[in-house]
């Protein structure tokens, strides 16, 4: 059992600036837990809290039911990845991962059988003698991960540890990572900037901006449910698109206006926005996601589609980006393999309705996840 | 076009080394040279004189003076290098945590090495002569009320004292900037490794300031053995002769006792030792020293 719960945390240093505030997360036994968000959002400072490196200006941390605010670091049973690796240069791979054993006290047998065993999880056999010096971006993160779970922690913390790796190498990481998990089975705390290494990695994901949670939920709700219009901008790539509209009520039910798009609710979406009070004429976010939105070749339902100018085409390969002016925004749209499109050609992109997202423009919550 | 253009960095180069070389040559090789020269000669630092080949340094290895003034500085270097080492690893230590006014105490502290080698001397001669002195008969502590330069047993401590607090001072600025190459997350790590200050000093924070070590150790040894400022200033090589360093005898009496030549020997031999002093230093160090 590793659970760890975080009670109303709040971190502020001296000078007053509030890095964390009012944080609050139960983290369950093996659970995958992924805190993500821009720079400086106090993602790291509350995962530098869990470890003991900063102290807690308020509420209270527990590891297994115990409370760990004044515990040394060394007490907490707990092993960190950093992001820059932070081995002991001078020591070689084998003494770098038997370095916490020997602290311990452990016996020799006890420290090679675990060491032996994590060198074989980690394809670290032929690199034992070596010292961090000689090896890749790659083998060094390989040997701090080596380091951090020969000691069986209770909780594995991991501080943007593939940061500073190539995107290929990156790949090949979290997919050595997942199966790390699934084999220790250990509870593991994840810190990083980049969503795609949330989406793929978290069991849950919390979302943090300004040293606040922003949401804490599955990377499926997360995508499909997003609690705020922050949250729905910062997950997703290219990021979702937002439009400005306001309401016209018919008898089927709600349209929202804009310049050169006139869009059709469907009932649920009416009823939502009507049991919120938006009536005629106020205003409303739109929010949609580029992979919802397609080129209406046929030019049959103009209601429900926007037209616009081809600025920029992307070719990935397996898909492809478009970002189209229309009046005063640029909206990008991602389009299927096989379907090329000219810069500055005139387009009309097709809504998928189903899949917009509602945000009230006071208060940036998304109507339709929000309880009513 | 490319030729034109190395020929003026070839210029720069050359105009900046050139100097360089000579001055150094001037100052250092051609003294060295004729050093090195006069050994093989009976000259006293004036009149006429002879070649005499190795009898200057054949006499030196019998000089019962020249061998205690080896002793002398040997003993001096070998305490004041540990004294030194150990003292500015401490103050380094301390000058490189958490504290506040961590700025103005390390420039407070590099006051020493700002002023003169005489200037300290003189200042600590009168501290010594004077005021302990006076102290000790004040509090009534009989070992206090008699200078300790005035004593052939330990004149050499109170050397020994002058050349330490003056040497802490550059050596404790080198050490806080061997502990800042020391990354910050290898010490969380460690924190979190379980390590206590104790064990994270000997484990992590001293085998990667080795390099600093290195360079101290060497420095201050070079240092110690070449005292000079604070014999003349403190003891002028007294009481009978006790505190007498080798750079101290060989400018007494090689300018003022008629043994220029024989001197310049013993200078060519010190100028040896230091060498081969420094060498295995390195040598033994260098083996230790890793690369962040």
């Amino acid at each position: 059992m590793s659970e760890v719960c975080l009670t109303h945390i709040n971190k502020t240093y001296p000078n007053g600036y509030e890095a964390v505030k009012d944080f609050n997360l139960d983290i369950k036994d093996e659970e995958f837990v992924i805190f993500v968000g821009p720079s400086g959002c106090g993602k790291s400072t509350t995962l530098r809290m869990i470890a003991g490196l900063e102290d807690i200006s308020d509420g209270e941390l527990t590891i297994d039911g115990k409370r760990m605010n004044e515990a040394e670091p060394k007490d907490r049973n707990i092993a960190m990845v950093f992001q820059n690796y932070a081995l002991y240069p001078h020591m070689t791979v084998r003494q770098n991962m038997e370095y916490p054993l020997k602290i311990a006290k452990l016996p020799k047998e006890e420290i090679n059988k675990r060491v032996t065993e994590a060198s074989n999880i980690l394809g670290l056999n032929m690199l034992l003698d070596r010292k961090p010096a000689a090896l890749s971006g790659g083998q060094r993160q390989r040997v701090a991960m080596g380091r951090a779970i020969v000691r069986n922690p209770k909780v594995l913390l991991m501080d943007e540890p593939l940061s500073n790796l190539d995107a290929k190498l990156r790949g090949q990481m979290r997919v050595e990572i997942t199966r790390l998990h699934k084999r220790l089975k250990s509870t593991i705390v994840y810190v990083t900037h980049d969503q795609t290494e949330a989406m793929t990695l978290g069991d849950r994901i919390v979302v943090m901006s300004d040293g606040e949670i922003q949401q804490i939920d599955t990377p499926e709700n997360l995508y499909s449910h997003p609690a705020n219009k922050f949250v729905a901008g910062f997950i997703g790539a290219p990021q979702m698109n937002f439009m400005d509209m306001s309401i016209e009520e018919t008898e089927n039910g709600i349209l929202l206006k804009k310049e050169g798009a006139r869009l059709a609710l469907n009932t649920e979406q009416s009823r939502k926005l009507k049991e919120r009070g938006f009536r005629q004429g106020s205003h409303i976010t739109l929010g949609v996601r580029p992979e919802n939105l397609s080129i209406d070749q046929s030019g049959s339902d103009q209601k429900n589609s926007l037209e616009g100018t081809i600025d920029v085409f992307e070719m990935l390969g397996a898909s492809s980006n478009i970002y189209v002016s229309c009046g005063d925004q640029q909206i990008a749209a991602i389009l299927p393999a096989g379907v090329f499109c000219k810069e500055g050609t005139p387009v009309r992109l097709q809504f998928d309705l189903d899949y917009v997202h509602l945000f009230d423009p006071d208060t940036d919550r998304n109507i339709m996840a929000d309880q009513a | 076009m490319k030729r034109k253009k190395m020929s003026k960095k070839q210029k720069t180069y050359w105009s900046i080394i050139i100097p360089v070389i000579l001055l150094f040559f001037v100052f250092n090789t051609w003294p060295m040279l004729n050093g090195f020269f006069y050994s093989l000669t009976n000259y006293k630092g004036y009149g006429t004189y002879e070649m005499v080949g190795m009898q200057n340094y054949i006499d030196l290895f019998q000089d019962t003076r020249v061998l205690k003034s080896y002793l002398f500085t040997f003993k001096y270097a070998i305490c004041g290098t540990i004294l030194v080492n150990v003292l500015s690893l401490v103050m380094a230590l301390a000058l490189n945590a958490k504290i506040r006014c961590k700025s103005a105490l390390r420039g407070i502290y590099f006051v020493p090495n700002i002023l003169g080698g005489l200037v300290i001397g003189y200042i600590f001669s009168y501290i010594f002569t004077y005021i302990l002195p006076s102290l000790g008969e004040l509090w009534n502590i009989s070992w206090l009320q008699n200078s300790i330069l005035s004593s052939p047993a330990y004149a050499w401590i109170g050397v020994l004292i002058v050349g330490v607090w003056q040497a802490v001072a550059m050596t404790t600025i080198i050490y806080i900037s061997g502990l800042q190459t020391v990354p910050q997350d290898v010490y969380e790590a460690s924190r979190i490794d379980g390590s206590s200050k104790w064990t994270e000093f000997w484990k992590v924070t001293f085998p990667l300031i080795i390099p600093f070590v290195s360079i101290n150790l060497v420095l201050t040894t070079k240092n110690f053995m070449m005292v000079f400022d604070q014999i003349l200033s403190l003891t002028g090589c007294g009481p009978a002769q006790s505190t007498e360093s080798i750079s101290f005898l060989i400018y007494k009496n090689g300018l003022d006792g008629g043994q220029f030549g024989f001197q310049s020997a013993n200078a060519v031999i010190f100028f040896i030792v230091i060498v081969l002093f420094s060498i295995v230093q390195q040598q033994i160090t260098s083996k230790k020293e890793e690369q962040l």
